[in-house]
């Protein structure tokens, strides 16, 4: 069977960025190895987070450029979640009502003052809160913050929501959505890439496209070795929790510029907490495998300590469940989105802040596939910034 | 803190495992939810109370026995009121999350024993979530701890004959009962019949069950066979029962209601699921089955599960009883002695020997119970009307699942479906509605389960931060 294009991988970047290459009128077929949105699209917290991440603000000098166009990016980000839920015709439980970046010392305040310059440098909407206006603003807050940095767009959205209205509009546009798929072989020949994949029954399906996206996630890496090439997508296990329901009083995004930390409460009254700590990867003979990756309880408890502390109201809250999941980080933190020259016709859309970004970045990769542009460059994420890997490759 | 052997569950598997590991001894920590030791099975009274008249049938005798045997073991710990919220492999053996009257803590076990119990099955109709409709195990707990009717007229639905011991209970104990309801048709009597040569090595609980029976039918509680509670109606707690034949719910026929018996209790009895959320969560092997609890977790003949160091015994292997778990539960110890290197494996072999021949009958007994005890997919699928709750923590309905497997035709497997629809997201983990939600899955259902997470049971914040390791003395 042939198609104008094969995305591989059922997340978000997959499911998005079939559902805008079927929009412009591309016969697609997307392949997932599991179910839909089962992997980090699925896993992950639902935060919108558009302020500059800790880890960025701190390689700021070195990372000049990339965070100008950074923040141009979010900016086209912030208009698009702004018009998702009918763009997808899907109530997604999204809400933009803002977020806050807290600051508990001075060395917090200081890496505050100087994110918000690069940001409004930029033109982000953020504004520099002292105690008693973060207090004003936010009243379930610890005294023991003393300032925050305040973005009205952040927010939420429910990931478990997002990825399946991406894969609905998909298959109603006409996509081919084949779950229970694993890819085993992708192969360039003549101008064509031909993909064979054994389904759950065991039988061995074979597609050609002319172009084949990996969405294939934290395992963007093994699938790219099917094509011959480096792809720098490392496997990261994350942990988050959620408590049960109760009456809403946590109104925004709340990040730690200094700390591990994000938290939300969601429209149903549950509290997320996460923020970016750790949880062991299961792995066999030096290899990752592909399992849930396993709690590690004193990362646990630092994650809630830390919560506790700027949040002392959710200290009777009881956690419903701890989970875990996979994403994937690149050497330069930021994702690989584009087309790799050494493969022509192999696009690759992976690796980091997938879920603010995700429905963004697969536009912007369908602009690029079907009409040879993006409307916003994709340049500084060009898997070809690591060319130099593929050079005895592809 | 360290054990040799930590033992989750004061059951009959639990207690058994504990007398014989510490018998070779063995260091011995168990863990258990209740207030004091016994399980379900004994439920016992608070230690202030005095219950007159407690359990004092033959049927809980070897049971009891072992309760008194248990209790004056040295060499075991034993923490009560305890609940274990999560267990994961380290070098050390195996590390389990704690909460307790302290707070969390942390133990550390050479080797582990799941035993873990059961739960009654519970079944989705219209009207099952309003007060008043409870699981006929739980009424009968009231009844074991405390001497408590919990109600005044009750009517018993479901499939599994414990339902007449607990309708006796409710009778001796001073209820009134208005009907005993079983889905099977009457011929269920003369299949039980057919499998004598399974049912006569155990006359004790033959003649328990007769004895209920009789007297059930000296107060003129009707036993009827081929109907079921179809709808449970009431203002805001139940006040009456529309009973519908069980054919015409198998045959997928809406509900066309016979008969209305009012009533401000309804017992709900379909048998029994496996707590198996323990060895769930840290990743043993184990299989789906229909009619013997659900997901079970697969050991080999020394109850040892896929996991090393890890033992699994009684109901969460696959529903048996007390019996089929007390031996269960002594092989368990046997083992754990035998894998520590205290009892040579000839020792273990020949005190395992008449545990494992008492064990064949009891299997049979067990299995034929358990395929005669359920009620069919058809009839609890046909009881599922689109407006039942599936979902109870997050309130979502049948219907609910439905339309999202319909408007989602890629989704096939329960995790998916739990992310599409929040079912299974909430309190219990899906403990309670897992059975259900798998039987409107299509295809790919498999061995595919809800995975369970850290902490099995719910824990607040504060609680958990509290806690650090080595808390245990």
């Amino acid at each position: 069977m042939h198609y104008d294009a094969l995305v591989i991988g059922g997340g978000l970047a997959g499911c998005a960025t079939a559902c805008y290459l079927a929009e412009a009128g591309l016969s697609v077929a997307l392949l997932e190895r599991g179910e839909i949105n089962r992997g980090a699209s699925g896993q992950n917290a639902g935060s919108l987070h558009f302020q500059l991440e800790h880890r960025l603000i701190h390689h700021a000098d070195a990372l000049a450029d990339e965070l100008q166009h950074y923040v141009a990016l979010t900016q086209v980000a912030i208009d698009h979640w702004r018009g998702i839920e009918a763009e997808l015709e899907s109530p997604l439980e999204l809400a933009m009502h803002g977020g806050l970046m807290l600051a508990e010392t001075d060395e917090d305040i200081g890496l505050l003052e100087r994110k918000a310059a690069i940001e409004q440098a930029q033109g982000l909407e953020v504004t520099l809160l002292d105690a008693a206006q973060t207090q004003a603003r936010a009243p379930y807050l610890s005294p023991a913050v003393r300032a925050a940095l305040y973005c009205p767009h952040e927010g939420h959205c429910n990931p478990r929501l997002l990825t399946p209205a991406y894969a609905r509009k998909a298959k109603r546009l006409g996509a081919s959505i084949v779950t229970h798929c694993a890819v085993t072989e992708t192969r360039r020949q003549g101008n064509r890439w031909r993909v064979r994949g054994a389904l759950g029954s065991g039988e061995v399906c074979e597609w050609t496209s002319d172009v084949l996206v990996n969405a294939a996630g934290a395992w963007a890496m093994d699938l790219g070795r099917m094509a011959n090439l480096h792809l720098p997508v490392f496997p990261v296990g994350l942990l988050m929790n959620v408590t049960e329901r109760t009456a809403l009083f946590i109104h925004h995004l709340i990040q730690h510029v200094g700390r591990r930390l994000s938290m939300k409460q969601v429209d149903d009254g549950n509290v997320l907490i996460g923020g970016g700590w750790s949880a062991r990867l299961p792995q066999q003979h030096g290899q990752w495998l592909p399992g849930r990756p396993q709690v590690d309880m004193a990362a646990l408890r630092a994650n809630l300590r830390t919560a506790l502390a700027v949040a002392p109201g959710i200290e009777s809250l009881r956690v419903l469940r701890s989970w875990t999941g996979t994403t994937g980080i690149t050497p330069d933190q930021l994702p690989l989105i584009g087309a790799v020259s050494r493969a022509p016709g192999y696009y690759v859309a992976a690796g980091g802040s997938g879920f603010t970004y995700g429905p963004t970045y697969a536009r912007l990769l369908s602009e690029l596939i079907t009409r040879g542009e993006a409307s916003h460059s994709l340049a500084p994420y060009s898997p070809d910034r690591f060319a130099h890997m593929n050079m005895f490759m592809g | 803190m360290r054990t040799d052997l930590a033992i989750v569950g004061a059951g009959p598997a639990g207690m058994a495992a504990a007398r014989i590991a510490a018998s070779h001894g063995l260091a011995v920590t168990v863990i258990d939810e209740q207030a004091r030791a016994g399980g379900q099975i004994l439920r016992q009274p608070p230690q202030a109370f005095r219950v007159d008249r407690w359990l004092t049938d033959r049927i809980y005798s070897p049971q009891q026995q072992l309760l008194r045997q248990s209790t004056e073991l040295t060499n075991v710990r034993w923490l009560q009121a305890t609940t274990v919220l999560g267990a994961d492999l380290v070098a050390e053996g195996v590390r389990l999350q704690l909460n307790g009257a302290g707070g969390t803590c942390e133990l550390t076990a050479d080797r582990l024993l799941i035993a873990t119990g059961c739960h009654d099955m519970p079944v989705s109709f219209p009207g099952s979530t309003l007060p008043g409709v409870m699981a006929t195990g739980g009424i009968q707990a009231f009844i074991k701890s405390q001497q408590i009717v919990p109600g005044e007229r009750f009517l018993f639905s479901g499939s599994h004959p414990l339902q007449l011991i607990v309708a006796d209970q409710v009778l001796q104990a001073g209820g009134d009962v208005a009907a005993v309801l079983f889905s099977q048709p009457p011929s269920v009597i003369g299949q039980a019949l057919r499998h004598s040569p399974a049912l006569l090595p155990h006359p004790g609980k033959i003649l328990y069950f007769s004895r209920a029976c009789a007297r059930l039918l000296r107060r003129g509680v009707p036993v009827r066979f081929g109907q079921v509670a179809s709808c449970a109606r009431g203002d805001g707690r139940l006040q009456s029962v529309e009973i519908t034949a069980s054919k015409t719910l198998q045959n997928g026929a809406p509900s066309r209601p016979v008969d209305s018996i009012d009533c401000d209790r309804l017992g709900i009895g379909f048998g029994f699921l496996a707590n198996s959320q323990l060895a769930s969560q840290l990743g043993a092997s184990g299989h789906w089955s229909d009619t013997a609890g659900g997901w079970v977790a697969e050991v080999d003949a020394w109850m040892r599960s896929s996991l090393p160091g890890v033992y699994v015994a009684g109901e969460t292997t696959g529903i048996g009883g007390a019996d089929v778990a007390q031996r269960e539960g002594e092989l368990a110890g046997l083992a754990a002695a035998l894998d520590a290197g205290v009892l040579p494996v000839d020792a273990a072999n020949n005190q395992a020997r008449p545990t494992r021949r008492a064990l064949r009958s009891l299997y049979r007994f067990a299995d034929l119970l358990s395929r005669l005890s359920h009620p069919g997919a058809d009839l609890l699928r046909g009881l599922m009307t689109p407006d039942s709750t599936l979902c109870k923590c997050e309130e979502v309905s049948v219907g609910d699942v439905t339309t999202a497997l319909k408007n989602n035709p890629f989704a096939t497997d329960i995790n998916a479906l739990k992310l599409l629809s929040r079912c299974g997201m909430g309190l219990c983990q899906g403990r309670y509605c897992q059975y259900q939600l798998r039987s409107l899955l299509a295809e790919h259902r498999g061995e595919a389960v809800f995975q369970s997470r850290f902490p099995i049971k719910p824990v607040s914040i504060g609680e958990l931060v509290s806690g650090t390791s080595d808390q245990i003395h």
